[in-house]
């Protein structure tokens, strides 16, 4: 998955576990960026009665750096508290929910927003209502005007929401993960000589109903660049470092200061990239110390298993991993943004510090007809130009990995022919709920009574 | 970067005098609550009294100042102090309270928190 359950410790931790970021140039309000980031992944949608609700305990930011040095010159925090209105009942709600104030609706949350800007902290809003769990017919009978009511004008011409959405991101998860057998081109794998399979298979969307909850926020781009045009950007979930149970109180305590325990900025990058043993080191260090972790971009695992598990499908690649060759294009895709003179009109280089951030290009332009597979697709507003909710990440990063990006950097290297065809078979039309074409863009969530 | 922890450095209560009456504070509310939970060098707890050992050397998280107790779920019952004693020979403690973070060194302290759980 793009970052969901993506290290051994996060993936006990949901609430606090990042599963996508996603930064554009709003298409419908050109002058702004809008910024996501997904918690609490694989909801699935009839999870009651107690549904799904962001951490209280958690602080959650959006992070973003424009001056190239991968650590945050503005910071955007949500603390949230929940708010439980009767507690001699089990029930989330006790009859429909026609609004945010609905005395229905026994458990609510409400949050802060904060901006920290070059060390200033301002509190910007404070008891913003998030929506309701997308419960079904009876609890939620209008759940999209819920939500539109969740979200939230701000001076400054900020806009934000927080809650439940449905799961924009696609991947065929059975597929990939039983060892890569992409089920468009399953025959050509070496099925470990089981001959499994004996026709290819359109993908699945392992991911097609379920919701997460969403942080999002839409701000001037003016309010977020520095002296140039290209910002990166990340989330990141943290805890206090000190738990403990009182038993006396019968409750929770926490105290201390607040470490990171989840972040997440380019899809996969965690994932796929880095390998199990460091991933929890990962999750904890900031993009700016990325650097120990720039030889697993240089030398994908992924790279060298895609030759060996399709036998004579990918020779060019073969000869690459086989020659020790750096991925001089994956580091620039994904540790220092793409600079200008490789792709003609095009580039989000932020400098030489190596931070997995997604970076955006302000200047582009949203397009009119999107490509789902962004830059490789002709498309510069999108992935890897930030990430909009429809990009096909996964397509693009199999691609790039199996070096169809690599002649941007050795213009002698002739990808093979399945590098630029090989995907796990799903498009944006494999997401159900569809998406928004105005904020928050994620799709209404599933409800539990129509997706048991 | 805003999520980092920031920790002061150890305090030498030899240092100056006021350093000395806030280590002798310190050791009182510690040994007050100390009550020794799990691992191996343990953790103390003393919820709802003055912060007396982070109120004069607040950790430097100024990027986290306006979320302090009245945003956490310990907030509702006072601001806890928790003690940890990392290294019980060499007398390191760590001692949290709201979001803050303050080491100490005090052999003595240590010392006494482990014989209490012998």
């Amino acid at each position: 998955m793009s970052s969901h359950r993506e290290a051994p410790e996060i993936s006990k931790d949901p609430v606090a576990d990042s599963t996508d970021v996603y930064a554009f140039v709003s298409p419908d309000r050109p002058g702004t960026v809008t910024l996501i980031a997904n918690y609490i992944p694989l909801q699935g949608p009839a999870g009651g009665p107690n549904f799904y609700e962001f951490g209280d305990d958690v602080l959650y930011e959006i992070h973003v750096d424009n001056d190239g040095d991968g650590q945050p010159d503005i910071t955007y925090q949500f603390r949230f508290r929940t708010q439980l209105r009767d507690r001699d009942t089990f029930l989330y709600n006790t009859g429909p929910i026609l609004s945010l104030d609905s005395p229905n609706w026994n458990s609510r949350q409400f949050y802060s927003l904060t901006r920290i800007r070059h060390g200033h902290t301002q509190t910007l809003a404070q008891d913003l209502a998030c929506p309701p769990c997308n419960i079904g017919p009876l609890s939620t009978p209008d759940y999209a005007q819920l939500a539109r009511e969740a979200v939230h004008h701000l001076p400054g011409g900020i806009t934000v929401f927080a809650g439940q959405r449905a799961e924009g991101f696609y991947v065929d998860l059975g597929s990939i993960f039983d060892l890569a057998n992409l089920r468009p081109f399953q025959t050509l794998h070496t099925q470990f000589g089981m001959h499994v399979f004996s026709h290819n298979a359109p993908g699945v969307n392992a991911t097609a109903a379920v919701n997460v909850h969403s942080i999002a926020i839409q701000v001037p781009i003016s309010a977020l660049t520095g002296s140039g045009p290209v910002i990166g950007v990340w989330t990141s979930a943290s805890r206090q470092r000190v738990q403990l149970f009182d038993a006396a109180l019968d409750t929770n305590l926490w105290s201390g200061p607040f470490h990171q325990v989840s972040r997440l900025g380019n899809p996969l990058f965690n994932e796929v990239l880095v390998p199990l043993g460091r991933k929890d080191e990962w999750n904890r260090q900031p993009p700016s110390d990325d650097k120990q972790f720039a030889s697993y971009v240089a030398h994908p695992e992924l790279a060298g298993l895609l030759p060996v598990l399709y036998p004579g499908v990918f020779p060019n690649l073969a000869k690459l991993v086989a020659a020790g060759t750096a991925r001089a294009d994956l580091e620039a895709i994904l540790l220092t943004g793409i600079p200008s003179g490789i792709v003609p009109g095009f580039q989000n280089f932020t400098g030489p510090v190596l931070a997995d951030m997604l970076r955006l290009n302000t200047t582009i332009a949203p397009s009119k007809k999107p490509n789902q597979l962004g830059l490789i697709g002709g498309d510069p507003a999108g992935f890897p130009n930030g990430r909009r909710v429809f990009d096909d990440v996964v397509t693009i990063e199999l691609r790039a990995i199996a070096g169809v990006t690599f002649p941007l950097v050795d213009k002698s290297f002739k990808p093979d022919a399945a590098a630029g065809v090989v995907t796990d078979g799903l498009t944006a039309a494999s997401v159900p709920s569809g998406y928004l074409s105005q904020f928050p863009y994620l799709g209404v969530p599933y409800s539990g009574y129509n997706t048991p | 970067m805003s999520t980092q922890s920031h920790i002061d450095p150890p305090v030498d209560p030899s240092a100056d005098p006021a350093s000395a009456q806030e280590q002798r504070m310190s050791r009182r509310s510690v040994l007050r609550g100390a009550a020794v939970g799990a691992g191996a060098v343990g953790l103390a707890t003393v919820a709802g009294i003055t912060p007396a050992l982070a109120s004069p050397r607040p950790a430097s998280h100024a990027s986290h100042a306006s979320h302090t107790n009245a945003d956490t779920p310990a907030a509702a019952s006072a601001t806890p102090i928790v003690v940890y004693l990392r290294d019980a020979a060499s007398g390191e403690l760590e001692v949290f309270a709201g979001d803050s973070l303050v080491k100490l060194h005090d052999p003595a302290i240590a010392a006494r928190l482990s014989r209490a759980v012998r």
